[in-house]
């Protein structure tokens, strides 16, 4: 059931009790996470926190939990699938569900007294009606009744011809009503979009017990990045959410800075900027953020010659020398850096880049401590998916978690210089993959599968990396091809995952348009391949849309979903 | 000794927060604490203060001393005059540290503050060296150090007494003792 | 914070302190001095001769360390005399009284202070000279020695302390101590404060009674 009164049916329940978080590895789940830490803090609430990363870690940690904990929160995940059939509870264990995957499911909203799902009910959620979807099954009941009943043979022959009529009837409805169900289910459930961010619903919770500070409230402005980054939200919510939270900043922030009044330095403050789309560029060069911004490189056709012409010439027409451009954002000189963003945006504008400069927040703290929010996603999502050493996924995930403290520089820095390698790394494989001609179409959708041995291939074996990818590279792909049908088709990745297992890792991204929704039907769609073919899946990750798959099997489940999707 | 126990005797020190919850008196080794009403000021020991405000559970009352122009007036009495001042607080620089890391939003012009107690500190600090070599220049039997704080002596305090120790021994060196003479053999 | 060796500082006197290190290793230093009467087979021993049988003939200068010239020596039996070592001669002396600051005290005898303390023990007529000086080295290195442990924070001390001596490296050493902690403190990387031993033996002691 949706929680309504998140103080009172959520946060005072929980705030006497032993807690276990379950938390998924995504940073809008990890600023959530943050935000609950810090209040449970103020309150010592004893807590146990748990990162997962799939549906297998999420029942393994359950079970190995379920006799000390009676509460458990889930950020994250969860709330897509039926989570009592896949947990098998015991009758006094309460789940908290804050989880930003649609739709959820249906008996997840209608259990009143197990599943308490903590989401903003402003979202367009569209849960089919109970009655739609459930029905007593009262008929068997009156049957037997029926039977029972009558006494003489005339009548009760009557009575037979009646009840068969009745009988059938009844079974006709019955019919109607499943197919029915099954047809309502099906539109519910056909395609999975994200809705408000974890973060800013844990945020609402601190702002209704006031006991939000300018650190949650910056959690939250990185969350909401993050599904911006991540490409999970559409435009028109992501600047309707901005302008939710901007309301917070300029509350948390608007201290009259006067003589009598100043604030430390060392304090922290937020704030709204409209900013360049370029990653990183405030701890890199322009020039190498030029390149490895997708949308940049998209547009400028970075991967070929005439690309780079384009930019030298879009450098030129900024008037920006290259020596400049290709040192040090921090070290560039100052005066070029006065006006540089409405320059950048002028000559933008000249190549066709209209959309260069976006919303968004940043923070300053001391005196050399800039950010802005989509640095820190960058950071600490590649901080998440680290594979340089081959540490426990733990490890990575508690890194990720403390960089997001402004205590650990560090390993803020640490997360950053990883972001550039990353970016770095997907930028190079996109360029590869256009100039290889390696995205075919297969009729109803784009393809591209990466081999084994492509450099940074094991980067790309983790989902949010290949999410990444995947998206920059239809990006690219769109802005190249002249097919004009192929511009309108989503994109299916794969690439190599467990080479001695022999699996690939699969994943579905909706098409790349203006007016996109977002909405990713290949959830469903992998979903049936996979039966219609007995394909030996694992449908392990919270997105749908992300499948792990045998090698042999590959083939075979394509053309099932060829078949299914034209 | 270690500032970081010097550090510990401070956060004994009392302040007064304005606490946003309400308890009844509570009852310490240390003695009773409270009660807490929402909105009413209330003294408390340093180390509770910090907790509460970390918690969010109270708002801060910097010490009537941690204002800029009491502060800049000590800094100046304190660079005009040869012998030490008396500070506000025994352990004003210890607070300062404490108050100014962890309820900085509640403490205006907090930048301010730090710089002139750290100017004070660093004044005290030179005078304290100056006056230690005069005292052994001039092969003073002892000193009057008043108005210094734990802190300040913590700092220099090993050296000056194993300084003021090697140059005992070296004087009873002048006189030809007569412990010297007893170990004839 | 406790730690398993507590160093013993050098005694600085006419007596060695027994269990100081720096003292054990200063009285190895070398004297040098003359054989007033001639020592049968005592060459071998004094590093004078080669065969095991050889003795030292009277008036033969030796160079012994300060522990066996200590013994050695005796104003009524006059078995050897000792001579000071130039450092501690009117010449230095004089050096030393117009600007000490400058003296490589490390070079000239790592234990500048403290064998200048122990060659009192020789009833030599300058004695009062010597301990004068000694007094005052130290008085006017002592503000040098002071303003550069307090002060040389995070930088390489090598330089500042390769001209004083022993005494005067432990100096500096606890100067820079009280500075290093202080700045650490200030930084907020203090250590974690600990019950002191005797509370800890204390509740020790308090366990075994009631086991007992």
């Amino acid at each position: 059931m949706f929680i309504s009164d998140c103080r009172r049916e959520f946060y005072d329940v929980i705030v006497s009790q032993r807690v276990l978080l379950l938390v998924a590895s995504d940073v809008d789940a990890l600023c959530a996470c943050k935000i609950l830490q810090a209040l449970f803090q103020c309150d010592h609430v004893q807590y146990t926190l748990v990162p997962v990363s799939g549906w297998q870690e999420l029942e393994t940690a359950f079970l190995e939990h379920k006799d000390q904990f009676k509460y458990f929160v889930l950020i994250n995940c969860g709330a897509n699938v039926d989570l009592l059939e896949i947990l098998q509870p015991e009758e006094d264990t309460f789940f908290f569900v804050c989880d930003s995957h649609r739709p959820i499911n249906v008996v997840n909203v209608y259990n009143d007294t197990q599943i308490k799902l903590l989401v903003k009910q402003d979202d367009d959620l569209g849960v089919p009606a109970y009655d739609d979807i459930f029905r007593d099954d009262e008929d068997e009941e009156e049957d037997s009744e029926n039977e029972s009943e009558g006494s003489e043979p005339s009548e009760k022959r009557r009575r037979f011809e009646e009840d068969i009529i009745e009988r059938t009837m009844k079974r006709r409805q019955r019919r109607e009503w499943e197919a029915r169900r099954r047809e309502i289910l099906f539109d519910y459930e056909q395609y999975e979009y994200h809705g408000t961010s974890s973060a800013m619903v844990m945020f609402d919770l601190a702002w209704i017990m006031s006991k939000d500070l300018n650190d949650m409230l910056w959690w939250a402005i990185v969350g909401l990045t993050d599904q911006w980054i991540q490409d999970k939200i559409t435009q028109m919510k992501y600047v309707t959410d901005i302008g939710t939270l901007q309301r917070h900043v300029s509350r948390h922030n608007h201290r009259n800075e006067d003589e009598e009044n100043s604030l430390s330095i060392d304090c922290m403050r937020i704030a709204f900027e409209y900013d360049l789309r370029l990653a990183l560029y405030q701890h890199w060069s322009l020039y190498e953020s030029l390149c490895n911004t997708s949308y940049t490189s998209a547009s400028l056709k970075l991967w070929s010659v005439q690309g780079q012409k384009r930019l030298q010439e879009f450098l030129a027409d900024m008037g920006l020398p290259l020596k400049q451009v290709k040192q040090k954002f921090n070290s560039m000189d100052m005066s070029l850096k006065e006006n540089l963003r409405e320059m950048i945006e002028e000559s933008a504008n000249k190549f066709g880049m209209k959309d260069l400069r976006f919303q968004t927040f940043s923070i300053h703290f001391g005196f050399k401590n800039k950010f802005s929010a989509s640095d820190i996603v960058y950071a600490t999502a590649s901080l998440m998916e680290n594979i340089e050493k081959e540490e426990p996924e733990t490890t990575n995930f508690i890194k990720a978690l403390d960089s997001l403290s402004r205590g650990n520089l560090d390993k803020l820095h640490q997360g950053l210089a990883l972001a550039k390698k990353q970016l770095r790394a997907i930028q190079q494989t996109v360029a590869s993959c256009i100039c290889t001609n390696l995205v075919i179409s297969q009729g109803p959708f784009l393809y591209c599968s990466l081999m084994e041995g492509t450099p940074d291939v094991k980067l790309f074996s983790k989902p949010v990396s290949l999410c990444l990818l995947s998206k920059y590279l239809l990006k690219s792909f769109v802005c190249s091809t002249k097919n004009k049908r192929c511009k309108l088709l989503p994109l299916i990745m794969a690439a190599p995952m467990d080479v001695e297992q022999g699996t690939v890792i699969m994943v579905g991204i909706p098409p790349e348009t203006e007016s996109s929704d977002k909405k990713n039907f290949f959830g469903r769609a992998f979903e049936k391949a996979a039966d219609s073919t007995n394909s030996r899946t694992l449908h392990n990750h919270f997105d749908m849309s992300i499948i792990e798959l045998k090698t042999e099997d590959r083939s075979k489940f394509l053309d099932a979903l060829i078949s299914l999707l034209s | 000794m270690e500032p970081a126990e010097a550090e510990f005797l401070a956060e004994k020190e009392l302040v007064t927060i304005v606490p946003n919850f309400s308890l009844d008196r509570i009852h310490l080794i240390g003695g009773d604490l409270g009660p807490f009403n929402p909105g009413l000021p209330v003294e408390v020991p340093v180390w509770l203060a910090i907790n509460l405000k970390q918690r969010q559970k109270c708002r801060l009352i910097p010490p009537e001393w941690m204002d800029v122009a009491k502060l800049e007036e000590i800094r100046e009495q304190e660079r005009k005059e040869d012998t030490f001042t008396p500070m506000p607080s025994p352990y004003y620089m210890e607070l300062t540290k404490l108050l100014l890391n962890y309820a900085s939003d509640n403490i205006p012009k907090a930048d301010e503050i730090r710089t002139l107690v750290k100017d004070t500190w660093d004044t005290r600090v030179a005078k304290l060296r100056l006056s230690a070599d005069s005292f052994v220049r001039q092969q003073e039997a002892h000193a009057k150090l008043d108005n210094l704080t734990l802190m300040e002596i913590n700092t220099t305090g090993t050296f000056l007494t194993q300084a003021l120790d090697h140059m005992y021994k070296l004087r009873t060196n002048l006189q030809p003792g007569e412990s010297s003479h007893s170990q004839d053999f | 914070m406790s730690e398993a060796y507590f160093p013993v500082g050098p005694g600085l006197g006419l007596e060695e302190n027994f269990l100081s290190l720096d003292d054990i290793l200063m009285s190895q230093e070398k004297l040098p001095g003359r054989a007033e009467s001639s020592l049968p087979r005592l060459a071998f021993v004094l590093g004078q001769g080669a065969g095991t049988g050889d003795s030292i003939p009277e008036g033969t200068k030796l160079e012994i360390p300060l522990w066996l010239a200590k013994g050695l020596h005796d104003s009524k039996r006059r078995i050897i005399s000792v001579e000071l070592p130039k450092i501690y001669k009117e010449a230095w002396r004089t050096v030393f009284s117009a600007d000490a600051t400058v003296v490589d005290l490390h070079k000239l005898g790592p234990y500048y202070y403290g064998f200048g303390s122990q060659l009192l023990n020789f009833d030599n007529p300058e004695n009062p000279e010597i301990a004068q000086t000694l007094l005052q080295t130290f008085i006017s290195r002592f503000r040098r020695i002071m303003d550069s442990s307090q002060n040389a924070y995070n930088e390489d001390t090598s330089v500042l302390v390769a001209r004083l001596d022993e005494l005067e490296r432990a100096l500096f050493q606890a100067g820079q101590k009280g500075l290093n902690d202080f700045q650490c403190w200030e930084k907020g990387q203090a250590s974690q404060i600990t019950a002191s031993s005797l509370v800890q033996n204390y509740g020790k002691r308090k366990f075994t009674e009631v086991d007992g």
